[in-house]
C-alpha cells in the first residue's frame, strides 16, 4: 500500500512539473502611434541626463520563490487513493533568466532613450552618483508575476481513476513604484501598473509568457510618467506665451487639437484631432494604453499627447484659452481638464460670455410680451 | 451535474478545505462567509468644510485578477467559477469616491493629472487640499446565493495643497456583503468608504481646516 502511495504520490508531482521555458524580461520599446511625441511638447532634449537606477526588488516573498498549486492531500481507502489539489499557481525567479533583473535595467533605459526626451541616460547602481545627471529615476517592482487558479482531484484506482480539473485563465501583473529627482529634490512619486490576460491556450507552463507583455506595457506607462514629470517641472521656468509658442511650434501652426473620449470599459480611448476654428474633423482613432482620463462617454479637451505624456498644466490652460474663443469648454467636476462642447456659434465669439439657459420665467415674460 | 460527481465534488472540497486549502485566487484576501458583515448604511455626520477637496490619484497596488463568482453549495471542484478582471481599479475608485464625497455634500472636484508631485499645487492655485492614497487590496465576489462580497484595504492621506504638508492619514480595511443589485460595486464600495472617512473626527478637522 505504502508503495502505491509513493508511486501516485510521484505520478502526480512529476505531472506537475511539466518542463518549464524561462523567458527573458528584454523588451523592445515599440511606438504604436506616430513618433514619440515627447520631443514635440517641449524643447528639444539638448542638454538633459537622467540616471537610471538599477530597479529595487520588494516582490513579496511568494512572488520572488514563485508557488504552484499545493496537493492538499491524498487519502488511501482501500485500494482507493482519493487526492486533491488547489490553489494558485504564481511564477517566481525560475521562471525568468537569470539575467532578469539586469534585463529589466536595460528595458527600462532602452524606453527612456525612446523617447528621446534625454541627450545623456546612464545605468547606473543605487549608489553614488556618476556624473551629475539632471535627474535620477528610482524604480521599485512591487508585483512582477503571472498567477492561475487550478483547482482538480478525484480518486484512482487499480482498475481505473476518476480526474477532474478546473483551469482559470492566467493573468500578469506587473507594478512599478516610479521617483524622479532632480538635484535630490523629489519632483514626483507615482505608481505604474498593467496587466495582461492569457486565453485559454495559457497554461501553468506558459502563463509566464504573460509577464513581458505586462512589462511592456508598463514601461511604456512609465516612458509618459517621465516625460509628464519632466514637462512639468520645465514648463515652470517659462512663461504662458513661451510655453503657448512652443506648443504651436511643435504642433504646428494649423491649429489642431485633439478631443479625447474613454470608452465603456476604460480599456482604450478615442482620439479625435479638430480644425481650429472651424472644428473640422482632421483624423480619429483608437488608442490602447493611454492613462485613463475622464468618465467613459465624456468628450474632453486632451490633457495628454499620442504616447501618454500630460501636457504641463500652464500649456494645458493657456491651450484651452486660446481654443475657448472658438469652441465651447466647461469644467465639470475636474480641476484641470476641460469638457468640449462643441462650436461656440459666431455670434458668442471672442471674449463674450455664452448666453444664459432660457429659464421658465423668461419663456412665460416673453409669452405675456407677445 | 450527476448525483455521483455532485458527492465526489463535495467529499473531496470538504476535504481539501479541511486541509487548509485556498479558496480564493492569489492576492485575495480569505474569507469565511459567515463572519462578512453586511453592508450598514452608515449616515453623513454634519462637517465644515474650508476648502475645496481634490480627489487626485489612487495608486493600484493589486493583483489580478479583480473578483470572482462562487458557488458555495453547488460545486464539483472547486466553488470559484468564474474570475473578473479590470484593468482601471485606479481610476475607477477615483471617479466613484469622488462621487461618494460630492454625495455627502462635500465640496470636492477630481484632479486626473494628479503627477504625485510633492507640492501639488504651487501658487498662484487657490487653497485646496488633496486626497491621495493606494489601494492595498481590492476584491469582489459574486456568490451564486444571491449576495456580493466586498473587501478592500485603502491607504489615504490628506495633504494641504500648496505646501504638501500631510494633513491627516489613515488604513482603511472595509469588508462586507450586500444583496445582488444593479448597483455598482464600486460606488457601493466607496461611498461606504466615503461614510467611514467622514465618520473620522480627525478627517473632518483636518477638512474644516482645523489640522
Amino acid at each position: 500500500m505504502r508503495t502505491v502511495h509513493l508511486l501516485l504520490v510521484s505520478l502526480l508531482a512529476a505531472a506537475s512539473c511539466a518542463p518549464l521555458i524561462r523567458v527573458s524580461l528584454r523588451v523592445v520599446p515599440r511606438d504604436h502611434h506616430d513618433a514619440p511625441a515627447a520631443t514635440k511638447s517641449t524643447a528639444p532634449a539638448t542638454t538633459r541626463s537622467i540616471l537610471v537606477q538599477v530597479p529595487r526588488d520588494l516582490r513579496p516573498a511568494a512572488e520572488a520563490t514563485g508557488a504552484d498549486t499545493k496537493l492538499n492531500y491524498v487519502f488511501p481507502v482501500l485500494n482507493l487513493f482519493f487526492w486533491a489539489a488547489r490553489g494558485s499557481a504564481v511564477t517566481g525567479n525560475e521562471h525568468f533568466l537569470s539575467a532578469a533583473w539586469s534585463e529589466l535595467h536595460q528595458s527600462l533605459v532602452d524606453q527612456l532613450r525612446a523617447s528621446r526626451l534625454f541627450a545623456g541616460i546612464i545605468a547606473g547602481g543605487n549608489t553614488g552618483t556618476p556624473g551629475s545627471p539632471d535627474y535620477v529615476l528610482e524604480t521599485e517592482v512591487l508585483h512582477l508575476l503571472a498567477s492561475m487558479y487550478r483547482a482538480s482531484g478525484g480518486f484512482v484506482a487499480l482498475g481505473g481513476s476518476f480526474v477532474e480539473r478546473h483551469d482559470f485563465l492566467p493573468q500578469a501583473t506587473v507594478t512599478l513604484r516610479l521617483r524622479l529627482r532632480r538635484g535630490g529634490t523629489l519632483v514626483g512619486e507615482r505608481v505604474v501598473t498593467e496587466q495582461q490576460t492569457g486565453s485559454a491556450t495559457d497554461d501553468q507552463r506558459n502563463m509566464n509568457r504573460l509577464v513581458p507583455t505586462a512589462l511592456e506595457k508598463a514601461l511604456r506607462r512609465t516612458r509618459g510618467m517621465v516625460a509628464s514629470w519632466v514637462l512639468e517641472e520645465e514648463s515652470q521656468a517659462l512663461s504662458s506665451e513661451q510655453l503657448l509658442a512652443e506648443h504651436e511650434a511643435a504642433h504646428g501652426r494649423g491649429h489642431t487639437f485633439v478631443v479625447q473620449r474613454v470608452n465603456p470599459d476604460r480599456s482604450a480611448t478615442q482620439l479625435v484631432t479638430l480644425e481650429c476654428p472651424s472644428g473640422k474633423v482632421v483624423s480619429s482613432r483608437v488608442v490602447e494604453g493611454l492613462p485613463t482620463v475622464g468618465l467613459p462617454g465624456d468628450d474632453l479637451l486632451s490633457p495628454l499627447d499620442t504616447e501618454g505624456v500630460r501636457l504641463p498644466r500652464r500649456v494645458y490652460d493657456a491651450l484651452s484659452r486660446h481654443l475657448a474663443q472658438h469652441f465651447n469648454l466647461q469644467r465639470v467636476d475636474q480641476l484641470a481638464v476641460y469638457h468640449f462642447l462643441g462650436v461656440r456659434p459666431a455670434r458668442h465669439a471672442a471674449t463674450e460670455p455664452p448666453p444664459p439657459p432660457p429659464t421658465g420665467a423668461r419663456k412665460r415674460r416673453r409669452r405675456l410680451l407677445l | 451535474m450527476t448525483p455521483f460527481r455532485q458527492i465526489l465534488g463535495l467529499a473531496l472540497t470538504s476535504l481539501a478545505l479541511a486541509c487548509g486549502a485556498p479558496m480564493r485566487p492569489y492576492g485575495h484576501p480569505e474569507y469565511e462567509l459567515r463572519r462578512v458583515p453586511p453592508l450598514q448604511s452608515m449616515g453623513t455626520v454634519p462637517f465644515q468644510q474650508a476648502r475645496l477637496l481634490i480627489v487626485g490619484a489612487l495608486e493600484d497596488l493589486t493583483v489580478g485578477p479583480i473578483g470572482g463568482a462562487y458557488d458555495e453549495q453547488d460545486y464539483s471542484m472547486a466553488p470559484l467559477e468564474q474570475i473578473y478582471w479590470y484593468h482601471a481599479l485606479g481610476t475607477k475608485l477615483v471617479d466613484s469616491l469622488h462621487a461618494a464625497l460630492v454625495s455627502r455634500g462635500v465640496r470636492a472636484a477630481k484632479d486626473y493629472l494628479d503627477l504625485g508631485a510633492p507640492l501639488p499645487y504651487r501658487d498662484p492655485a487657490p487653497p485646496v487640499e488633496v486626497l491621495r492614497g493606494s489601494i492595498n487590496s481590492f476584491s469582489f465576489s459574486r456568490h451564486a446565493q444571491g449576495f456580493d462580497v466586498l473587501l478592500g484595504d485603502v491607504s489615504l492621506r490628506l495633504l494641504e495643497g500648496r505646501t504638501g504638508r500631510e494633513l491627516w492619514h489613515h488604513r482603511q480595511a472595509l469588508s462586507f456583503w450586500l444583496p445582488w443589485s444593479r448597483q455598482d460595486p464600486f460606488f457601493v464600495f466607496a461611498d461606504a468608504l466615503a461614510a467611514r472617512l467622514l465618520a473620522d473626527p480627525a478627517f473632518r478637522s483636518a477638512l474644516s481646516g482645523g489640522a
